[in-house]
C-alpha cells in the first residue's frame, strides 16, 4: 500500500508549494499596481486591449518620451525618487469572488499600491469592497455601473463617467435634436443585453424618461449570448418607438441591426451606449446600413484635433496592438495617468496618503487624451467632470456631433428609412 | 488507506494556522465549499442515482435569500438560515414531483431546462436585482458578538474558512448517514432496478423527494455561505447552468457514488484553476499573446500563452470523455481499484 | 399582420429545430445515448463554413454540402473513438462521455478562435422580400428551406432506402437486425454521421444570419433538445413536428409577453408534455 501514501505525500507537497508561491518579489523604488482585467471569456478581447492602454499608459510614464501628457518626458514619478510603476496583472474571467480573490491576492501578498480594473462592475464590486477594507485605493476607468459610486465608499474612485451620465448625455441630445428639427417624441424605446452594464443603461432610462418629455416607455432585453434577435425586434417594432437607445455587444450589435433592416422597423434614430455600433467590423458588415447611427463613446479619432496628446498616443497603441485605441482602452489609459498624477502628489506611498491625493485631484480635460472637462472626485469617489461625446455614423465614417465644442460635423435627424439609402 | 481521511481532516483543520495569508486560505475555502456541493449533490446523483443539472438553484435560493434579507433588514444567514431551507425545501418538492416520474435521460434533460428557466425568471426579477444581482453591504464589525450577528468579520477569513469546514464535514456526515442506513439501500434498489423496487411495494416518489430535500438542504446552505463570504450576489455565478454543471462535474470527476469523490474532484480542480489561471494571466498580461501579427509563429505563440483560454476546461472536457470511456467511476474509481 | 409576421417566423426557426432535432432523435433511437454534444457539431460546422467563407470566398450555402460531408466523417469518427464503447455502458457513464464532449469542442473552440463573435456577411441569399407587409428575410427563408428539404431527404432515405430500412431494423432491435444479417456496428457509425451531418448542415444554412461564437450551438441548439423530448426520443417524425412546435411556442411566447421569456415558455411545455406523456408524444422508449 505504498501508492496511495506517495501519491497522496505528493499531491500535499505539490498543493503547499502552489500556495506558497506565487506573490512578485516587492522591490525598493518601485510602485506596484495590481490591474485585474477579463482576459479569458466572452470580453477577452476588449479586457486584453484596455489593459494594453494600461501598460502604454504606464510606459509613458516610465520611460522618457516627447509627447505633450504629463510625466511623459520624466522617467517614473518625478517626487518619488523617480520610481518606476510596475504592473501585476491577473485574469478574473467575469467572476465576482475572483475579483475579490484578485484583490486580496495582491494587497496581501503582492503588496500593490494601487488597484486598477475592473472592466465589469460585478467584478469591481467586490473587488473594491476588499480594497475599502484593507485601505487600498481603487480606481476605475471603466466600469459604468452608478451603484459603484453610490455606495460611498472612501478609497473607491471611478475616472469615467456612469450609466446614468451617459443616459443623461443621450437624453440632452435627443431634446436637442427634436426642439431644432421640430419633431415630435413620444414614445422611447431600450433595447439591451441583459447583463450588468445593459441593465444600468435600462434603469437611467427609466429613471429619466419622462422628465424629459417621452411619455411611454418600452424596454426590450435579450440574453448576453444570444445568436438571434428576431422575435424581440418583432415586439419592439409593435410597440412602434420614435428613438430607440441601445446598449448590445459587438455582435449583437450587427445582428440587431441586421433585423431592423429585415423587418423594416426604423427609428428616428438609434443611439448606442458604448463602442460597439462604431467599430470597424460593424461598419463593413453592415454597409450603408450602418449610417445615422449615434454612439456614445469616450474616444474618437477626431478628438486628435482636440487633445493634444491624442495623436501620439493613438499611434503608439496602434503600433502595439495593431488596432485603432477606442473607447474603453482610451478611458483606461485616463485613469492610469490620473493615478499617475496622483502618486506625484501624494506626500508618501502609505495608502492613506495616495487616496488623500486622489480625493485632491484636479486635472485639466486638455492633458488628457478624453474628451473629459477634466478629472475631479466628488465625496463618492466620482468624476464629475467626465462627459462623453456622440458620434454619428455617415458615409461610412464616424464623426462626432455632440457636444457642440467637440462636434466636426453636423448631425442627421430622423434617419431615412432602410430602403431609401 | 483507512488513516488517509482522518490525516486529510487533520490537516485541514490546522491549514490556515500554517498558510496564514489570505489568499491561500481562500483557495481551500472554495476547494471546501465545492467539495460540499459536490458531496451535497452526490445524496441526489450517487447514492439515490438521479443525475442532476439543476442544483444551482438550490445554490441560489440559498445566495439570494441571504442577501435580499441581509440589504432588506440587515438579517444575516445566522438569523434566516430557516427561511432559505423552507423555500429549498418547496423549490425541491416543487422540481421533484414532476420530474421524478421521468426516466432516464428525460430526467436529467428536464433538469437542465427547468435549470435555464429559472435562470431566464431570476436575471428578470428586479425584485433580486435581474441581470446586475445584490451587493450585500459591508459591515465593520464592533465587537465578536456584533460580528458573529452580521457574519462578517473584516479582515479575518478564519472563522469563513472554519465554517465551510464544518458544512464540508457535515455534509460528508450527512451523505454516509444515508448511505449506510435504510434509506440508503432502499437508494441502491432504486438506482439498481427501479422497476423491481415499485413492484415490491417501495414508494420511490418519496424516497427520491427526500434524497432532493436533503441534497438541495445542504446546497442552500452553501449558497448562504457564498453570500456571506464573497458579499455579491448575480444569477451568472449564482443560479446558471453553468454552475450546475461544475457542480456535477466535479462530482463526476472525482467519483459519483463514492463518499470522497466529490472532495477529490474538488481539491484537485479548484486548485489546479487557480494556478492555471494565475500562470496564464501573467503570459497573456505581459504581452506574450501578441494581440497582432499573424503567420505560423504568431499563431503557436497565442496558443502557447493559452490562447483563447478556457485551457482548464479543455482539459477537463477531455478528462472527462477519457474516465468516461475507461473508467466511469471517476478518479476515485482508479484508487478504488487498489484496495 | 404582425401575427401572421410571428406565424412565418416561428415557422422558420422551427423548421431550423426540426432539422437539429432529427438529427439527434436518429441517434437515441439507434444507440439509446442522447448525445449532449450535439449542438457543438453545428458549432464546429458554422466555424468551418466561416474559415471557408474568409478564406476561400465560398458562400456558405455552396458549402453546405462541404460541410455535410465533414460533419459525417467527423461523427463517424467519434462513433469508431467514444462512442462505440458507450454501447453497454450505464447511462450515467454514456451521458458523462458525451457531456465531456460537449465541454472540450466548446473549450477548444473558444482556445483556438476566441469568444468574438463572427458574423457571415452578404452573400448571395441576402435580400428581403416584402409581400404586402409581411417580411421574409433572404438568409432565414433560405435556411428555412434548406432545412425542409433536408429534413425530407433524411426520411426519404430512412424510408425508402435500403440502408435507410436496415437502420430504422437496428433501432428497433439489434439483436434479431444483426442475426438477420445487418452489420450493426455499420449502422451506428451510420447514424453519428448522418446526425453530424444534418446538424452541420443546418449549421451551415444557419451561419448566414446567426452569430459564430464557441456557445452558439449549445445556445441556440437547447430547444432542439426540448424538441425532441417532447416529440419523444426515438421518434425522428416526433423530433421533426417537436422542433416546428417549439419554434412556433417561441416565437409566439415571445412575441405575446416578452421576447426575455420566450425561451421559458419553450420549457413549460416540456413540463406540461411529459406530465401527461411521460415518453413524449410519440416516444418509443
Amino acid at each position: 500500500m505504498k501508492r496511495p501514501f506517495q501519491i497522496a505525500a505528493l499531491a500535499a507537497a505539490a498543493f503547499s508549494a502552489a500556495m506558497v508561491s506565487g506573490g512578485a518579489l516587492a522591490q525598493a523604488n518601485e510602485i506596484r499596481i495590481g490591474i485585474m482585467m477579463p482576459l479569458s471569456g466572452p470580453a477577452a478581447r476588449s479586457g486584453q486591449e484596455t489593459l494594453e492602454a494600461a501598460k502604454l499608459a504606464y510606459d509613458i510614464v516610465n520611460g522618457s518620451h516627447d509627447i505633450p501628457l504629463p510625466f511623459a518626458k520624466t522617467r517614473g514619478i518625478p517626487s518619488k525618487n523617480g520610481a518606476k510603476i510596475r504592473l501585476i496583472i491577473e485574469d478574473h474571467g467575469g467572476r465576482p469572488e475572483r475579483g475579490a480573490a484578485i484583490a486580496e491576492r495582491m494587497i496581501t501578498q503582492d503588496k500593490v499600491h494601487i488597484l486598477q480594473g475592473a472592466f465589469h462592475s460585478a467584478v469591481a464590486a467586490p473587488a473594491s469592497q476588499v480594497a475599502e477594507k484593507y485601505g487600498i485605493p481603487f480606481v476605475t476607468g471603466g466600469s459604468e455601473s452608478p451603484a459603484l459610486t453610490e455606495r460611498g465608499f472612501k478609497t473607491f474612485f471611478s475616472v469615467t463617467p456612469t450609466a446614468n451620465d451617459i443616459a443623461r448625455d443621450f437624453f440632452t441630445f435627443i431634446q436637442d435634436m427634436a426642439r431644432e428639427k421640430n419633431v415630435k417624441l413620444r414614445t422611447l424605446g431600450v433595447i439591451h443585453v441583459n447583463d450588468n452594464w445593459g441593465s444600468s443603461l435600462a434603469q437611467a432610462s427609466e429613471r429619466m424618461y419622462r422628465q424629459y418629455g417621452f411619455e411611454k416607455l418600452t424596454t426590450i432585453s435579450y440574453g448576453a449570448q444570444v445568436s438571434d434577435l428576431r422575435s424581440e425586434v418583432l415586439k419592439l417594432k409593435s410597440d412602434t418607438p420614435d428613438v430607440l437607445l441601445q446598449a448590445s455587444f459587438d455582435s449583437d450589435a450587427i445582428l440587431a441591426v441586421r433585423s431592423y433592416q429585415a423587418l423594416a422597423f426604423t427609428p428616428k434614430a438609434i443611439l448606442a451606449m458604448g463602442a460597439s455600433f462604431a467599430t470597424p467590423d460593424f461598419i463593413k458588415a453592415l454597409g450603408k446600413n450602418a449610417d445615422y447611427a449615434f454612439s456614445h463613446t469616450k474616444f474618437d479619432a477626431a478628438l486628435i484635433q482636440k487633445r493634444k496628446a491624442a495623436g501620439d498616443v493613438s499611434r503608439m497603441f496602434e503600433q502595439r496592438t495593431g488596432k485603432a485605441i477606442w473607447d474603453a482602452p482610451a478611458r483606461e489609459f485616463t485613469a492610469s495617468m490620473t493615478i499617475a498624477d496622483a502618486l506625484q502628489r501624494a506626500r508618501s506611498l502609505a495608502p492613506k496618503d495616495i487616496v488623500a491625493a486622489l480625493r485632491e485631484t484636479n486635472i485639466d480635460g486638455a492633458d488628457t487624451i478624453s474628451p473629459y472637462k477634466g478629472v475631479k472626485f466628488n465625496e463618492q469617489g466620482q468624476n464629475i467632470l467626465a462627459t462623453g461625446l456622440i458620434t454619428q455614423i455617415q458615409s461610412g465614417q464616424h464623426y462626432p456631433v455632440w457636444p457642440k465644442e467637440l462636434a466636426v460635423k453636423e448631425y442627421v435627424f430622423p434617419a431615412p428609412a432602410w430602403d431609401k439609402r | 488507506m483507512k488513516w488517509l481521511p482522518v490525516a486529510f481532516l487533520v490537516a485541514l483543520a490546522v491549514y490556515p494556522l500554517v498558510f496564514t495569508q489570505p489568499f491561500p486560505q481562500h483557495v481551500v475555502i472554495m476547494a471546501l465549499l465545492f467539495a460540499a456541493l459536490g458531496t451535497a449533490w452526490n445524496i441526489l446523483g450517487g447514492l439515490a442515482g438521479q443525475v442532476s443539472f439543476g442544483h444551482a438553484l438550490y445554490f441560489g435560493v440559498g445566495a439570494y435569500t441571504t442577501a435580499w434579507f441581509y440589504k432588506a433588514f440587515g438579517l444575516s444567514a445566522l438569523v434566516t438560515w430557516p427561511v432559505a431551507l423552507a423555500i429549498s425545501t418547496l423549490a425541491a418538492v416543487a422540481v421533484g414531483l414532476p420530474t421524478f416520474r421521468l426516466r432516464g435521460h428525460y430526467f436529467v434533460l428536464a433538469s437542465v431546462f427547468i435549470m435555464q428557466a429559472v435562470y431566464i425568471v431570476v436575471s428578470n426579477w428586479g425584485a433580486l436585482g435581474a441581470a446586475i444581482g445584490l451587493e450585500l453591504p459591508v459591515h465593520r464589525p464592533t465587537g465578536a458578538l456584533d460580528a458573529l450577528w452580521h457574519l462578517q468579520f473584516h479582515l479575518s477569513k478564519l472563522p469563513f474558512y472554519y465554517g465551510a469546514l464544518a458544512l464540508f464535514v457535515a455534509t460528508l456526515a450527512a451523505f454516509e448517514w444515508i448511505r449506510r442506513s435504510r434509506l440508503g439501500l432502499l437508494f441502491v434498489a432504486l438506482r439498481e432496478e427501479e422497476d423491481a423496487a415499485r413492484s415490491l411495494g417501495v414508494d420511490t416518489m418519496r424516497h427520491k423527494l427526500l434524497a432532493l430535500i436533503v441534497s438541495a438542504a445542504f446546497t442552500t446552505l452553501c449558497g448562504m455561505f457564498y453570500a456571506q463570504y464573497v458579499l455579491y450576489v448575480e444569477p451568472v455565478s449564482t443560479t446558471s447552468l453553468t454552475i450546475s454543471v461544475e457542480i456535477a462535474f466535479i462530482a463526476i470527476f472525482g467519483g459519483v457514488g463514492l463518499l470522497w469523490g466529490p472532495t477529490l474532484g474538488a481539491f484537485v480542480i479548484i486548485p489546479l484553476t487557480e494556478l492555471l489561471r494565475a500562470y496564464l494571466s501573467g503570459h497573456i498580461g505581459l504581452g506574450l499573446s501578441g494581440t497582432r501579427g499573424s503567420g505560423i509563429m504568431a499563431t503557436l505563440n497565442y496558443l502557447a500563452a493559452g490562447g483563447g483560454g478556457q485551457v482548464d476546461i479543455l482539459l477537463y472536457g477531455l478528462l472527462i470523455v477519457l474516465i468516461a470511456r475507461f473508467q466511469p467511476r471517476g478518479v476515485l474509481g482508479f484508487f478504488r481499484k487498489l484496495d | 399582420m404582425i401575427y401572421a409576421q410571428v406565424l412565418v417566423d416561428g415557422l422558420i426557426v422551427g423548421l431550423m429545430f426540426a432539422l437539429v432535432a432529427m438529427g439527434l432523435s436518429l441517434i437515441y433511437g439507434v444507440m439509446n445515448i442522447v448525445n449532449f454534444a450535439h449542438g457543438e457539431f453545428m458549432m464546429l460546422a458554422m466555424y468551418l463554413c466561416y474559415f471557408l467563407w474568409v478564406g476561400l470566398g465560398l458562400d456558405p450555402i455552396a458549402s453546405a454540402p462541404i460541410a455535410a460531408a465533414v460533419m459525417f466523417g467527423f461523427g463517424v469518427i467519434l462513433y469508431r473513438l467514444l462512442a462505440r464503447y458507450l454501447l453497454g455502458a450505464s447511462m450515467i457513464a454514456q451521458m458523462f462521455a458525451t457531456f465531456g464532449l460537449l465541454l472540450f469542442f466548446q473549450a477548444l473552440a473558444n482556445f483556438l478562435w476566441k469568444a468574438d463573435a463572427r458574423t457571415i456577411g452578404d452573400n448571395w441569399s441576402t435580400g428581403l422580400l416584402n409581400l404586402g407587409g409581411l417580411y421574409f428575410n433572404g438568409p432565414e427563408m433560405v435556411a428555412a428551406a434548406g432545412a425542409l428539404v433536408t429534413a425530407l431527404a433524411l426520411f426519404w432515405f430512412l424510408n425508402r432506402t435500403e440502408t435507410g430500412l436496415c437502420l430504422q431494423a437496428t433501432a428497433e432491435d439489434p439483436q434479431v437486425a444483426s442475426l438477420m444479417g445487418i452489420n450493426t456496428d455499420r449502422m451506428y457509425a451510420l447514424a453519428w454521421g448522418l446526425s453530424a451531418a444534418t446538424i452541420g448542415v443546418a449549421g451551415a444554412l444557419a451561419s448566414t444570419y446567426l452569430a459564430i461564437t464557441p456557445l452558439v450551438g449549445a445556445n441556440w441548439a437547447l430547444p432542439a433538445f426540448v424538441a425532441v423530448a417532447i416529440g419523444g426520443f426515438g421518434s425522428i417524425t416526433g423530433a421533426f413536428w417537436g422542433g416546428i412546435i417549439i419554434g412556433l411556442v417561441q416565437t409566439a411566447g415571445g412575441f405575446f409577453t416578452s421576447p426575455s421569456y420566450k425561451l421559458l415558455f419553450v420549457y413549460l411545455l416540456f413540463l406540461v408534455v411529459v406530465l401527461v406523456r411521460p415518453h413524449g408524444l410519440m416516444g418509443k422508449r
